[in-house]
């Protein structure tokens, strides 16, 4: 199936002071039509740049210097402004955060689902407010004849993220760029909003790329996965791939530090040794090569690209893609 | 706060059935209602708010009540003390003192207004575009508000008087215009850090266009502060209109202002000091209410944060 969305080479940079951080470098991923895309990472990898890259929403002192980003059969990155807006919410909606700021707080919800319709297609408030309530009703809201109404600090979080998920919905989006939506709730909401989003994809067939540092979250819901590394994708695969045989030896010290469910409640966590690159300049080799327990000297000297080691499994690490190559001289991590 | 034990209980008890009314009738509380509610509960504010009605309602009644013509001489009376008749005496000219203080509450209240809403409509205005273009219309406008508050403002209102003439008009603009640079500051950096809040970006994501943007959800929400410098810049403009009443350049005799009064008063301070106290008392008590609103909306709209 062509992909409905194809991400080449993205890359961002920051203007700063010291001189630009290259907080994107190069991201390139696809998804199809009716997928779930994990996008994982820890902070500061570039996940929420690739995601506001690609609905060109990088404000100064962020640009976009880099890359294309093909949905529908154009670059989102080249199309005049006007194409772009009715991209925006219209084919492509976002879920941000942090639910409770990223509602206006002196308009009441329904108007805010209005505003987010009504920029996409004429319709009279009666109309607006009727899909509205249809679209609460829609994302688990109770009683939404009232809720419509109120304002956003009369909800709790949880609701607040099912509204924000609401206006995502409003114009029957093909695809959903989720940015971390249940970071800041607690657990059991999180739980919720989960399935919400599963269900939105089984039955509307929504795609979904879905960012997260929260690798148990995305194991849950994503069928594909993306780790990102200090702006680059390091590993893509199925998520049972990734988390079964993950390849890049970033994943496997992620992975590493989680804590297991079966082991003893004083045992120490892993922690990934060392810090991320600070990402001004241009760094020679493997980003993540100073923290590599398996680095070897081409680590240092070349830059890996992202290829596959297994079928539909590609990991972007020199080591892996020695032994891909030569099962059986598996030695040579060591 | 501080009550006494005894005036808790009751108090609690109207407050709770009012909030159990409210939350049974399931309306929606606006930010603005709340804002209200966060208001009135402080005593101070209360006392404010009420001052300052009184006196707003005292110099806009007042003169259908008190129908003495504040510009009719009774040379015979001049200079007379406070009498049933002319309740705070007469002034050198014989007229009623009651009826020019109310008469002159009128111009300097209503100049003070025109001259604060002016001035906020127009500061707000070029904040807003300021801070929501940025650039080079950002460092040019704000360069041009700094001139302005370079000038003491009773200086600039001076020089804009004693270009324009010393009518209505020009005395509203006079001290309206010092005071345009002062919202367009508190304008621009309200509207930098809205423009950056998540829900702008998430009406951007949502494809919203930058002029409903703007004026859904910048404008309400970079207000708050405007409308609590508004009240606090109302005590101030009232304080330079009488300034420059009192300095003869403000509204011309024989037409009536507090200012102008208080000039008038000072010749015979001492055979009549209720015509100085009165109207010296009627500027400074409506100028701290008005401070003291500024004071309890800035408390109501939590702006401090």
């Amino acid at each position: 199936m062509a992909p409905l969305l194809d991400v080449r080479e993205l890359a961002v940079d920051f203007d700063a002071p010291g001189g630009a951080v290259h907080a994107v470098r190069g991201v390139s991923f696809a998804l199809a039509p009716g997928e779930i895309l994990g996008i994982v990472g820890e902070s500061g990898c570039g996940k929420s740049a690739t995601a506001r890259a690609l609905l060109r929403l990088i404000d100064p002192p962020g640009r976009i210097v880099g890359g294309s980003v093909l949905f529908e059969g154009r670059d989102l990155l080249t199309v005049p402004a006007a194409e772009l807006r009715a991209v925006r919410g219209g084919r492509i909606a976002m879920v941000f955060q942090d639910p409770a700021k990223s509602l206006n707080p002196v308009l009441t919800i329904g108007r805010q689902l209005a505003a987010a319709m009504r920029a996409h297609r004429r319709c009279t408030r009666e109309q607006a407010r009727a899909r509205a309530c249809e679209l609460l009703a829609d994302v688990g809201i109770a009683d939404p004849q009232r809720r419509v109404d109120q304002y956003p600090h009369e909800l709790s979080g949880g609701m607040r993220q099912r509204v924000m998920i609401a206006m995502a919905l409003a114009n029957e989006p093909a695809l959903i760029l989720a940015d971390e939506p249940t970071t800041a709730l607690d657990v059991t909401i999180q739980a919720q909003i989960l399935d919400l989003l599963r269900r939105i994809n089984q039955e509307q067939g929504t795609a979904i790329a879905f960012i997260s540092h929260n690798l148990g979250v995305i194991a849950e819901l994503c069928h594909r996965v993306a780790v990102l590394y200090a702006g680059r994708v390091v590993e893509m695969g199925s998520t049972e791939d990734v988390f079964r045989a993950p390849q890049h030896p970033y994943t496997r010290a992620l992975l590493g530090s989680l804590p297991a469910p079966g082991a003893a409640a004083r045992s120490r966590l892993t922690p990934v040794a060392g810090a991320p690159p600070v990402l001004t300049g241009a760094p020679r080799g493997c980003a993540f090569a100073p923290r590599c327990p398996r680095r070897i000297a081409v680590c240092d000297e070349q830059d890996p690209q992202l290829e596959p080691v297994r079928p539909a499994h590609l990991a972007e690490c020199w080591v892996a893609q020695a032994e891909a190559a030569a099962p059986a001289a598996g030695g040579l991590a060591s | 706060m501080s009550v006494g034990a005894g005036s808790v209980a009751p108090r609690g008890g109207w407050r709770r059935r009012r909030a159990e009314a409210l939350a049974a009738s399931g309306a929606a509380v606006g930010p603005g209602r709340l804002a209200l509610r966060r208001m009135f509960r402080n005593r101070l504010s209360i006392a404010a708010v009420a001052v300052l009605g009184a006196i707003v309602l005292a110099v806009v009644l007042g003169p259908f009540v008190w129908t003495a013509d504040p510009n009719a001489q009774h040379l015979n009376l001049a200079v007379a003390g406070p009498s049933s008749a002319h309740p705070l005496g007469t002034d050198t000219n014989g007229r009623d003192m009651l009826a020019r203080v109310l008469a002159g509450g009128r111009v300097s209240i209503s100049i003070s207004l025109a001259a604060v809403l002016i001035a906020a409509g127009v500061g707000a205005l070029i904040g807003l575009a300021a801070g929501f273009a940025g650039g080079l219309l950002d460092a040019v406008a704000m360069r041009a508000m700094d001139i302005l508050l370079a000038f003491p403002s009773l200086l600039l209102a001076l020089a804009v008087v004693a270009a324009a003439g010393a009518g209505v008009v020009s005395i509203t603009l006079a001290v309206a215009i010092p005071n345009v640079a002062f919202f367009a500051r508190i304008m621009r950096s309200m509207v930098i850090s809205v423009r950056e809040r998540d829900y702008v970006l998430a009406a951007r994501a949502s494809g919203v266009r930058r002029s409903r943007i703007l004026l859904r959800h910048v404008v309400p929400n970079s207000l708050s502060p405007v409308i609590v410098a508004m009240a606090l810049v109302f005590g101030l403009t009232l304080l330079d209109v009488a300034a420059l009443g009192f300095l003869g350049f403000g509204i011309q005799p024989p037409q009536s202002e507090w200012g102008t009064l208080l000039n008038d008063a000072r010749e015979y301070l001492l055979t009549s000091p209720v015509a100085l106290i009165v109207p010296g008392l009627a500027i400074a008590l409506t100028a701290l209410a008005g401070n003291l609103v500024g004071d309890a909306l800035n408390d109501a709209f939590d702006t401090g944060r």
